[in-house]
């Protein structure tokens, strides 16, 4: 399968997007990087790769936004397999594979997703049993799928599939409202286990109430 | 009588703003009526407040001016739902055009490359 697409929402990750590229430089990826409207090098790092693509959002529209434009891009460019990716270092791109391989060998799968929980990781205790628990067990009422992990944002979609999960939420929400859409289209899933890198603290307290109150708006708002 | 003439003052500069924002379409006809009869009802409350007192007794909160607190309450909210509700819209919009401007940007630069 040749065209893969890594989907990379940047926003200000001058500081590792280089890495990041070093390491998919090794694959056979296509690799397109949403630079979403970063004040410091971000873009002028991401575009000294020449076989990476580069889209500039004029301004910060947030993750989910920037995820949505890499997607539609990709699906223009006729991709088979669309992944999204952190800019941050957190995913490993050895592992990228381990995604796809089910979509190659299963033609039932409609999408793989990461899962951080299905392998021994080092998460910060106060995340794992004050943030993603509670964040798993509320996503487990209101979705009614049993995943085992929340918020991770390295999956793998089929063309199809990513052509009818539509991504409205701009901001974090975004993987909430993707695994809503999984389970009210009835798509197939498979979760693999994956590494997670823990630079920093990631999302806290305050980034789990925005998400939840982006839910509730667009429930209200549509 | 100052604090009747002072609000009577602003309530009229408040109605020229609402009747000068339909003139130049930014309110719909159905606000502008629903602006310009809150604010007369404002005037008229400053006028003859033994109005809003009669009707906070009919509708058993006892005093005018907590009746007064309560719609004020309910209007603010309200507004505040309203507005949230247009900058989300505008918040949509503005992506879906940064959206459109990026990949319209790509395809100009794939064409001057190819």
């Amino acid at each position: 399968m040749e065209n893969v697409y890594i989907i990379i929402p940047a926003w200000n990750e001058a500081k590792r997007i280089g890495q990041v590229l070093n390491d998919l430089s090794a694959y056979n990826y296509r690799v397109v990087v949403v630079d979403d409207g970063s004040t410091d090098q971000t873009f002028t790092i991401a575009s000294q790769y020449p076989k990476v693509t580069v889209l500039h959002h004029l301004t910060n529209r947030g993750q989910g936004a920037a995820l949505a434009t890499g997607t539609a891009y990709a699906l223009s460019q006729q991709a088979e397999i669309v992944v999204h990716f952190d800019a941050d270092g957190q995913m490993l791109s050895s592992e990228i594979k381990r995604l796809i391989e089910p979509l190659i060998k299963d033609s039932s799968l409609d999408l793989v997703l990461g899962s951080k929980f299905l392998q021994d990781n080092i998460i910060p205790w106060f995340k794992r049993y004050f943030l993603l628990q509670p964040a798993l067990l509320l996503q487990r009422l209101s979705t009614g799928l049993p995943l085992t992990d929340v918020h991770n944002g390295f999956r793998a979609l089929r063309a199809n599939t990513a052509r009818v999960i539509k991504i409205n939420q701009e901001g974090m929400a975004h993987a909430s409202e993707i695994v809503s859409q999984i389970k009210r289209l009835g798509l197939h899933y498979q979760e693999v286990p994956v590494t997670v890198v823990y630079h920093e603290f990631g999302q806290g307290m305050s980034g789990g109430f925005k998400i939840i109150r982006d839910l509730i708006i667009r429930k209200i708002v549509k | 009588m100052i604090l009747q003439i002072i609000a009577s003052v602003f309530v009229v500069y408040a109605l020229i703003k609402v009747w000068s924002r339909y003139r130049d379409r930014t309110l719909s006809w159905y606000e502008g009526v629903l602006w310009s009869l809150a604010w007369l009802a404002i005037a008229v409350i400053f006028w003859q407040p033994e109005l809003a007192s009669n009707l906070a007794v009919r509708l058993g909160i006892g005093r005018g001016a907590d009746l007064i607190i309560y719609a004020a309450i309910i209007c603010l909210v309200y507004i505040f739902f309203r507005l949230y509700v247009r900058v989300d819209r505008m918040d949509r919009t503005i992506t879906k055009i940064v959206r459109e401007i990026t990949l319209h940007d790509e395809e100009k630069r794939r064409d001057n490359h190819s």
